[in-house]
């Protein structure tokens, strides 16, 4: 298993996602089983072969440096679950105990 | 044991294009909070950015003036981490094709060189502001994106400096060159210069680095100072008690003069960094490098230098107008505006030598003359009286206002009460002789009050300088007659005396005697006696 | 005549003639929707029928006013709700978005409005498009018009049930790796997946952002046509948007197959795929070959490594785009006690279904340090040598021809908890993403359970007029009959 529950636990953590200890074992096999179906991949020679991170071919497309339309503080605050005198509020850090 | 610190830092620095980097929003500092945003910076839905070519420009500027290999192709990378100022969930930067690598800044400490290897320049977003405030309740905050997607050039350095002063120094000649370069307006209060540093010791005389702990969110020199001494006594005091300096991330707390170790939760200890399919790469050819190396502005140094060439400035001089750029063009103008008065027949605008300044009452002209250039009256000594002279103005008279005047930018003074012309005009009626200097000091006072005409004042005031020599002989022998008793020791030999009658015939004059006229009369005076 | 039964060309047909009204056409598909959704539900949410209604009436006194009207001027349409719509909720089958009222519009949407399209409403899809059967929405599957027992594909399933179930003449979907060719084959109606850069992006709701792409679905090959004509062409809010005119696909319909070269992948036709599928395809190959089309074999040596290659992308780059939704700035945040982190986690965890959770976890593995360059870097890596494939393949033949999918639709709940399984039905379809190229899925005939077979054609980045092409020779000479079903 080349995945072990403290790597899922740790991804976890950086994707911001809870899980019981279950579900983490859960997905810990699971993850498992498709990274196994991805190992194929290794057998595949890629030195010297460039990633193909951006499928198109072009390049420099730039503005020019203009101010646009801007949202109103209303339009802009209007989905916010939690607004205060033309803020979002959002929840803050608790001390560390 | 002594020990060395080992120090190098990254640079932030706001740049001054009007919109944001990846959406039109406007790049302006201020403004009631979340209204200069769009869909784009506040990361809505299926939103995507669109990169400014100016925030590029901008960038290849900073990395020529600092000597930097620019990239022949650069582009953009996601750094991924959670934070409520950072709509996205991740920043759009830089990281394996940034805008230029190498580069250096030579610092002159002390009569010596020191230089300062740059690692990288890359141009990236900035985040939001997260206001820890009272008002939003115990465990909330509030949070402003008007600065979400402001573009910021940052300045990797090498960790070459070894001293706080050395880092001082850097600092504020790096903040000089992009003011200068007119990239970033450098004003430190509103955190559009913003600072991290990596810190380290080592035992003096070792090659091998330390472990390296991180200070972030420095967004003044004195607090880098500040910080940078706390840190390397912490750091001191850990290894001398035969600890271990252990690697983590700390925060700058301003108030508290101390850096906190940043929580673990808060930190994300892995970015994940891929290329951000969102944009493509931008191809740095040489026709815009070509373009931008024409339209570089004149660095501090060169026009340090320049000023002592054209000027015919003192070294110590030149370095004050040129520390910052507002006091340089001012002082330009302030010449240019006095050859104006003294030669106004000279259609300088047309010659195509001298241009008005921009719109912008300190915008850099777009061309400038050579002062040793221009025909000015008078013998060749007249010419370095004038540029000295407005000199010792600026650096003098000026400086000690705007000090004494406590938070009055020069830039807010040259647009309304003082602009460089009315400073010539003061400067003017010194040179030319119509005021003597404690009277020209008067009436620059009253200028800045006023806005009457420096003519108006001078009358009003009734500052003219009394040169003539009638008027000021019968002064001189009116104090001479009420003073026989100094007349007798002055001729005995008291030749000090000189400078009590002086002060009697300046007060008796109400200040406005010329006082090389009247010196002559008084001397002949005492002799004939 | 029963209005909602007509295909775009029968539309466009009817409204210029003046057979029929834009309104009458809209008040009809509304009925429609009104008798069948309760079985279908491939809308999330259907426009009031007054606005509806409204909006065709404009359509109309444009044509009166007018004269000419565009092509798609009164034609009703429906929109994936993972586009958005200014003031119209767009959840993209998320609680996490649960009423979120986007202040802008997709340039697609944009585009259709300035065409006079109807809008309908916004159709089910799979959460964040992550799914192959629609059953990952967070409000409930849509299901197969043709058999209610069956998923209708995905994610855009609800958009090609919209079409397939005469709900909408037309609708948009977007597809990463199949998402509108698979429901379209499942649900015997025409999809387009354009070639990379092709149609904007803005407004379509990040899933990978280098394979997305909105495309058209119609009952009918010039429908698709159509749509993605009034769609697509460079926009300036998307820097990916190729810098390229959009050619005159209309004109390519008539234009048949003879001379084309067509090339059959052997890799495309092997184990996994299902006799009968493999067999409607193969005849209609046939077909195109007796229109005049030259067919031979091509290498796709790559094929076997798509699947494995596009789930480390497609979730490497959804683990960043969905880092958006955090309950700070709009949509749904959990009550909790605790701090920031705490917020964080609770809003995602309740906020994502769990194939998005997955894919997350999945991706932000792929991208995290140790694992980066093993797993994210490689697949793309490999992707170079299947976009090479592609290349290869396209200097010898004008066009690719394989199944859609492996199999017909199948049932709910049958693949729900093999997530492998499911991943494994686009086969077929992700390497287009991957390559950047265009294709498309075409009923090519109807399985011996009546379930529609879709063909698959796919030809060299910006050569969807070629596609069109073929795609209209095929369907003219094949002259499947269009399959309404009845409840």
């Amino acid at each position: 298993m080349p995945v072990t529950i403290d790597d899922v636990r740790h991804v976890a953590t950086l994707a911001r996602l809870a899980f019981s200890d279950e579900e983490l074992e859960g997905f810990t096999s699971e993850m498992n089983a498709i990274l196994a179906h991805f190992e194929r991949l290794r057998e595949i020679r890629v030195e010297g072969v460039e990633p193909a991170y951006r499928i198109l071919r072009r390049t420099n497309v730039l503005r020019e440096d203009e101010i646009g339309e801007a949202l109103s503080q209303e339009d802009a605050l209007a989905n916010a679950p939690d607004q205060d005198g033309g803020f979002f509020r959002v929840p803050g850090f608790l001390p560390e105990s | 044991m002594e020990f060395e610190p080992v120090i190098g830092f990254e640079v932030h620095a706001q740049l001054t294009t009007r919109s944001k980097i990846f959406c039109s929003s406007a790049n302006e500092p201020g403004g009631p909070p979340n209204t200069r945003v769009c869909p784009v910076c506040l990361g809505m839905p299926g939103v995507l950015p669109v990169l400014n070519e100016r925030a590029v420009d901008l960038g290849i500027l900073v990395a020529l003036a600092l000597d930097a290999d620019v990239a022949g192709r650069m582009g953009f990378a996601r750094k991924n981490y959670f934070y409520p100022d950072l709509p996205k969930g991740y920043q759009i930067t830089q990281f394996a094709e940034p805008l230029a690598t190498g580069g250096h800044v030579d610092l002159e400490i002390d009569g010596a060189t020191t230089r300062v290897g740059i690692r990288q320049i890359h141009i990236e977003e900035d985040a939001g502001k997260t206001i820890h405030a009272a008002t939003a309740g115990e465990g909330a905050s509030l949070v402003d994106m008007n600065r979400c997607g402001v573009p910021l050039v940052e300045i990797v350095t090498r960790p070459d400096v070894r001293s706080i002063d050395t880092a001082d120094a850097l600092l504020t000649k790096l903040r000089r060159i992009l003011v200068f370069l007119g990239v970033a307006t450098g004003r430190m209060h509103e955190g559009s210069l913003r600072f991290d540093t990596n810190v380290s010791l080592r035992p003096a005389g070792e090659e091998a680095l330390g472990t390296a702990t991180e200070i972030k969110n420095m967004n003044s020199f004195r607090a880098v100072r500040r910080a940078l001494a706390f840190e390397i006594e912490r750091q001191a005091r850990v290894l001398a008690s035969g600890g271990e300096v252990v690697h983590e991330t700390l925060l700058w707390d301003e108030d508290g003069d101390r850096a906190i170790p940043m929580r673990s939760k808060e930190i994300a200890s892995d970015y994940r960094y891929f290329p951000e399919p969102d944009l493509v790469d931008v191809v740095i050819d040489r026709e815009r490098l070509e373009r931008l190396r024409g339209a570089m502005p004149e660095l501090p140094d060169a026009m340090r230098d320049r000023f002592v060439d054209e000027y015919g400035l003192a070294r110590c001089d030149a370095d004050v107008l040129t520390a910052e750029l507002d006091t340089a063009l001012y002082y330009e103008a302030t010449v240019r505006e006095l050859v104006r008065l003294l030669r106004p027949e000279l259609d300088l605008a047309s010659a195509g030598r001298v241009l008005a300044p921009s719109a912008d009452v300190l915008g850099p002209p777009s061309a400038r003359v050579d002062f040793r250039l221009l025909p000015l009256p008078g013998e060749a000594g007249a010419r370095g009286e004038i540029s000295k002279t407005a000199a010792n103005w600026v650096v003098g008279k000026l400086a000690a206002w705007l000090n004494a005047a406590d938070g009055i930018a020069l830039r807010d003074l040259a647009g309304a009460a003082m602009p460089p012309s009315r400073l010539a005009r003061v400067i003017l009626s010194r040179l030319d002789g119509t005021l003597n200097e404690p009277a020209a000091k008067r009436l620059f006072e009253a200028a800045v009050e006023s806005e009457d005409a420096i003519d108006a004042l001078i009358e009003r005031l009734d500052l003219a300088q009394v040169s003539d020599e009638g008027t000021l002989g019968e002064v001189v022998g009116a104090v001479l007659e009420e003073h026989p008793g100094e007349v007798a020791r002055y001729r005995s030999g008291e030749g000090k005396l000189l400078g009590h009658f002086m002060g009697l015939v300046m007060k008796a004059t109400n200040g406005k005697a010329d006082p090389e006229v009247a010196r002559a009369i008084l001397e002949a005076s005492l002799e004939d006696r | 005549m029963r209005l909602h039964e007509l295909t775009y060309t029968e539309v466009r047909k009817g409204l210029s003639a003046r057979e029929f009204s834009a309104r009458e056409l809209a008040a009809a598909v509304l009925d429609r929707i009104e008798s069948v959704e309760p079985s279908v539900r491939a809308y999330l949410r259907v426009r009031g029928r007054d606005e509806v209604l409204a909006d065709a009436a404009s359509a109309d006194r444009a044509r009166d006013t007018g004269g000419a009207a565009g092509p798609l001027a009164g034609v009703p349409v429906a929109i994936k709700d993972n586009i958005v719509t200014r003031g119209l909720v767009t959840t993209a089958g998320s609680r996490i978005l649960e009423g979120f009222v986007p202040p802008y519009d997709a340039t697609a949407v944009e585009r259709l409005r300035g065409a006079h399209a109807v809008i309908v409403g916004k159709t089910n899809l799979d959460e964040f498009a992550m799914g192959s059967s629609s059953e990952n929405s967070a409000f409930g599957p849509t299901r197969n018009p043709h058999d209610l027992s069956r998923v209708p594909g995905g994610s855009s399933g609800g958009s090609a049930a919209a079409v397939a179930a005469g709900e909408a003449v037309l609708s948009l979907g977007s597809d990463t790796g199949g998402s509108v060719r698979q429901p379209a084959g499942f649900c015997g109606v025409v999809g387009v997946k354009p070639t990379y850069g092709r149609v904007s992006r803005y407004g379509l709701i990040a899933f990978a952002s280098s394979l997305d792409q909105i495309g058209p679905i119609a009952a009918d090959v010039e429908g698709a046509a159509a749509l993605l004509s009034a769609v697509a062409g460079p926009d300036p809010r998307d820097s990916t948007t190729a810098a390229l005119a959009v050619p005159d696909f209309a004109s390519a319909l008539d234009e048949g197959a003879r001379g084309v070269t067509i090339g059959l992948p052997a890799e495309c036709f092997g184990a996994g795929l299902d006799a009968e599928v493999g067999e409607a395809v193969l005849s209609a190959v046939d077909l195109l070959k007796r229109e005049g089309a030259l067919v031979r074999s091509v290498s796709l040596p790559h094929t076997g490594h798509g699947i494995a290659t596009y789930y480390l992308v497609a979730d490497a780059e959804a683990s960043s785009n969905l880092a958006r939704y955090d309950g700070m700035k709009y949509g749904r945040r959990a009550p909790v006690e605790g701090d920031l982190v705490d917020s964080y986690s609770a809003t995602r965890s309740g906020g994502f279904g769990s194939e998005v959770r997955r894919r997350i976890m999945l991706g932000t593995f792929a991208l995290s340090a140790g694992y980066r360059d093993e797993y994210y870097v490689r697949a793309q890596r490999v992707r170079t040598l299947i976009a090479r494939d592609y290349a290869r393949a396209f200097g010898e033949v004008d066009a690719i021809v394989t199944p859609t999918s492996p199999t017909t639709a199948f049932r709910l709940g049958e693949r729900i908890d093999d997530p492998l399984a499911m991943y494994l039905s686009d086969v077929y379809t992700t390497q287009a993403n991957l390559a950047g190229v265009a294709a498309m899925s075409l009923p090519c005939g109807l399985s011996a359970q009546g379930l529609p077979i879709g063909l698959q054609i796919t030809v060299d980045a910006f050569r969807e007029r070629d596609m069109f092409r073929i795609a209209r020779a095929f369907e003219r000479a094949v002259g499947l009959p269009r399959l309404i079903p009845e409840f």
